[in-house]
């Protein structure tokens, strides 16, 4: 039974080495064929290669596949159907461009294993309210929520490093959440996440050499929005998420709808002769966390990077502390 | 003292973060639970069924209005210029 236990919890922890070996591996196959793109941030735009999310759900799921055969779990079997869905859609989209709106409806799709499987609950606890049922309102704000959480991870895939990095900080308020309620499986399912993105983290960081792509972006958002649904930790996750909400909230708002960011046709930050980045004067430029954050002057990609990170570091912690919450009742 | 867009960026998370959930305390502990007298007849169940309706889509929609709210403050705060949205 402990021997058991230990293996459960070792087993997530494969993910870490594997996700960076597989990386590793991934970078100069696409490199070799020649499936590379240019870092528009960089001098001289050197080529980048792309996709990296194949390295990212590889190393997600082969631990979660040994664990579905030790534990015959019908939550990771949901989790990773609607991985691999929207894994597929994000391959398709990396291949040849879909459109915003088509690629939001293809995404629709990864929460039906949830809902197929029933791996939901209708009742969601909240702070200061205390468990709410949702009976039939709930299925529906699954079928939204996948798709808003792997948009909202795709839209802040624009600099080096930080999809990856803001994942794997948003995933501890949901790891403490799950171990904290006893949920066994949610926690060594977010721990699997946590782990594939740190480890792809050193490639895609500052200077990158690969790019997740939205095979990744996607796949990792709609792990995220999963994993919460799954572990009830819904209100946690839309608190982990705030920095990435608030950026697709006002991007949405600010061109009028789902628009690809390759295809905007006002900027919202502009590259200086330094290769700094400037915050667009043009009142029509989308208003992104990026152009709020460079209000002050120039800043480079990594001071930007690292900065949106911080206030993610800070959502995290909002989320642990609502966490607590949870349990108050006025 | 002007403060810097990070720090500012930190208050409209927090903020957010608040009125967040304040909505959801509105909506579900103060509004779903108000209950029309016993047996009451069927237009008064109907208005109460209403009433409860707009509280809850008053608080919903002043609450994405907030967003706006925040983003504009922001944007004349640091003299950034945007292009008209619906609370400017």
């Amino acid at each position: 039974m402990q021997t058991t236990l230990l293996l459960e919890w070792i087993l997530p922890l494969v993910a870490l080495p594997e996700s960076y070996v597989l990386s590793r591996w991934l970078c100069r196959y696409l490199r070799g064929r020649g499936m590379t793109v240019p870092d528009a941030h960089k001098m001289g735009n050197p080529q980048v290669s792309r996709p990296g999310g194949p390295a990212i759900v590889i190393s997600l799921l082969t631990p979660l596949v040994i664990l579905y055969f030790l534990t015959g779990s019908i939550q990771i079997v949901s989790f990773a159907l609607s991985v691999v869905i929207a894994f597929a859609v994000g391959f398709v989209d990396d291949l040849r461009a879909l459109s915003g709106p088509v690629k939001v409806g293809l995404v629709v799709v990864s929460a039906l294993p949830l809902l197929a499987l029933h791996t939901y609950s209708v009742v969601m606890p909240f702070p200061f309210a205390g468990h709410i049922r949702l009976s039939t309102i709930y299925p529906v704000l699954i079928l939204i929520a996948l798709p808003v959480t792997a948009n909202a991870f795709n839209m802040i895939d624009v600099y080096n490093g930080l999809v990856s990095g803001f994942t794997a900080i948003a995933t501890v308020p949901l790891i403490i959440d799950f171990i904290f309620t006893g949920q066994l499986i949610p926690s060594l399912m977010a721990l699997a996440l946590l782990l594939a993105t740190a480890g792809f983290y050193p490639l895609h960081r500052n200077p990158a050499k690969l790019f997740p792509g939205d095979s990744g972006t996607l796949a990792l958002g709609a792990a995220y929005g999963a994993v919460a649904i799954i572990g009830h930790a819904e209100f946690i996750a839309v608190v982990a998420l705030l920095p990435a909400v608030l950026n697709s909230f006002y991007v949405i708002s600010s061109v009028g709808g789902l628009v690809e960011h390759r295809k905007m046709k006002k900027r919202p930050v502009v590259l200086d002769k330094e290769f700094k980045l400037n915050a667009a004067r043009d009142p029509d430029a989308p208003m992104t966390l990026t152009r709020m954050m460079l209000a002050d002057g120039p800043l480079t990609e990594s001071e930007v990077t690292r900065r949106i990170l911080y206030l993610e570091a800070f959502s995290a912690s909002l989320a642990i502390l609502t966490f607590f919450l949870l349990g108050v009742r006025i | 003292m002007r403060l810097s867009a990070f720090a500012l960026l930190l208050v409209i998370i927090s903020m957010s973060w608040l009125l967040l959930i304040f909505v959801v305390y509105w909506v579900f502990v103060l509004v779903i639970p108000i209950q029309p007298p016993a047996n009451p007849p069927y237009y008064i169940a109907i208005e109460y069924v209403v009433f409860k309706l707009l509280l809850a889509l008053i608080a919903i929609v002043a609450w994405l209005y907030s967003y706006f709210g925040m983003r504009n403050a922001f944007a004349a705060y640091k003299r950034l210029r945007t292009a008209p949205t619906p609370s400017a």
